[in-house]
């Protein structure tokens, strides 16, 4: 386990609400089903909020942080992406359902792919290598893993579909 | 922080609380998201439809505070002392009540789903119409 200085933990904290924050909100758009959800917007100004807060850190914190994300937390990112595969997964199951757009679905497939990319680019590697390669990276759990499959065959499915 | 206003609506986003005497503020509708209470003294405070998604309120003292149609989701409430608050329709979800007083507080209505409630005792609790998918709960539940 690398070790974190206390500047880079609170930017690590930042990020996990920042995943938490994001859930909230989509949980906001699906119970608000297209109109409008009392507290999306509060949802919305806190992710810009924390995106601020971590955008402005300065460049030696920021470092350090990609440093930390290299050797420590990309190797066991699986678990991570988890969370907003398990959005996905759910929003597909809607799908089946006949309960959701299909256009949904295709939205968080993209912004979870985007969201990888935008990681890899940071610390230099190539953003668009398959995405077997790109979580089998390290040693995440191997439930992680095979819900990563399930997760992107379900979805690769309906985007063909 | 020094010049931050208390009060109805109040901004208190990501704000350092720790340990403050809030007893009896006037809360309600603020946005105290991400903010840190913990050890905070909220007794009978007012923070009805507050934004506290995410806040620390490990070991705060919500004695009798009214949190009606607050916002707690992924707060962390371990060890909080919530007796006789009103959380009638709170959102909760995945909050961590763990070890939680939650003696005679008012959840009718609540939001508790994935919220984790290990510990919290729950004696006396109104939850008549409270939303406990997926919660966990362990010693300490209601034995009724």
């Amino acid at each position: 386990m690398a070790r974190m200085s206390e500047q880079v933990r609170q930017l690590v904290g930042l990020e996990n609400l920042l995943v938490k924050a994001r859930r909230r909100f989509r949980e906001c758009e699906r119970e608000a089903a297209g109109a409008e959800h009392p507290r999306s917007e509060q949802y919305r100004a806190v992710i810009e909020r924390i995106s601020d807060q971590i955008h402005s850190a300065d460049q030696g914190r920021l470092k350090e942080y990609l440093e930390y994300l290299e050797r420590d937390l990309l190797p066991r990112m699986g678990t991570r992406v988890e969370e907003t595969l398990d959005g996905m997964v759910e929003s597909a199951l809607e799908v089946v359902d006949g309960r959701h757009h299909v256009q949904e679905l295709r939205h968080d497939y993209a912004d979870a792919l985007d969201r990888v990319r935008a990681v890899r680019e940071r610390l230099g590697l190539d953003p668009f290598q398959p995405l077997d390669i790109r979580f089998g990276l390290g040693t995440h759990p191997p439930h992680a893993d095979r819900r990563l499959r399930e997760a992107f065959d379900l979805v690769k499915g309906y985007l063909r579909s | 922080m020094s010049s931050m206003r208390i009060g109805p609506g109040s901004d208190l986003f990501h704000a350092r609380l720790t340990g403050k005497e809030l007893n009896g503020a006037d809360l309600r509708k603020a946005n105290l998201a991400l903010a840190s209470l913990k050890e905070a003294k909220l007794v009978d405070a007012r923070l009805a439809e507050a934004f506290l998604f995410a806040a620390n309120l490990e070991s705060a003292d919500l004695t009798g505070a009214d949190l009606h149609g607050a916002d707690l989701s992924e707060a962390d409430l371990f060890g909080a002392n919530l007796r006789g608050a009103n959380l009638k329709e709170a959102d909760l979800r995945r909050s961590n009540l763990s070890l939680a007083n939650l003696r005679g507080a008012n959840l009718t209505g609540a939001n508790l789903r994935d919220a984790n409630l290990k510990g919290a005792d729950l004696t006396d609790a109104q939850l008549e119409g409270a939303d406990m998918t997926g919660a966990e709960l362990g010693d300490g539940e209601a034995d009724a």
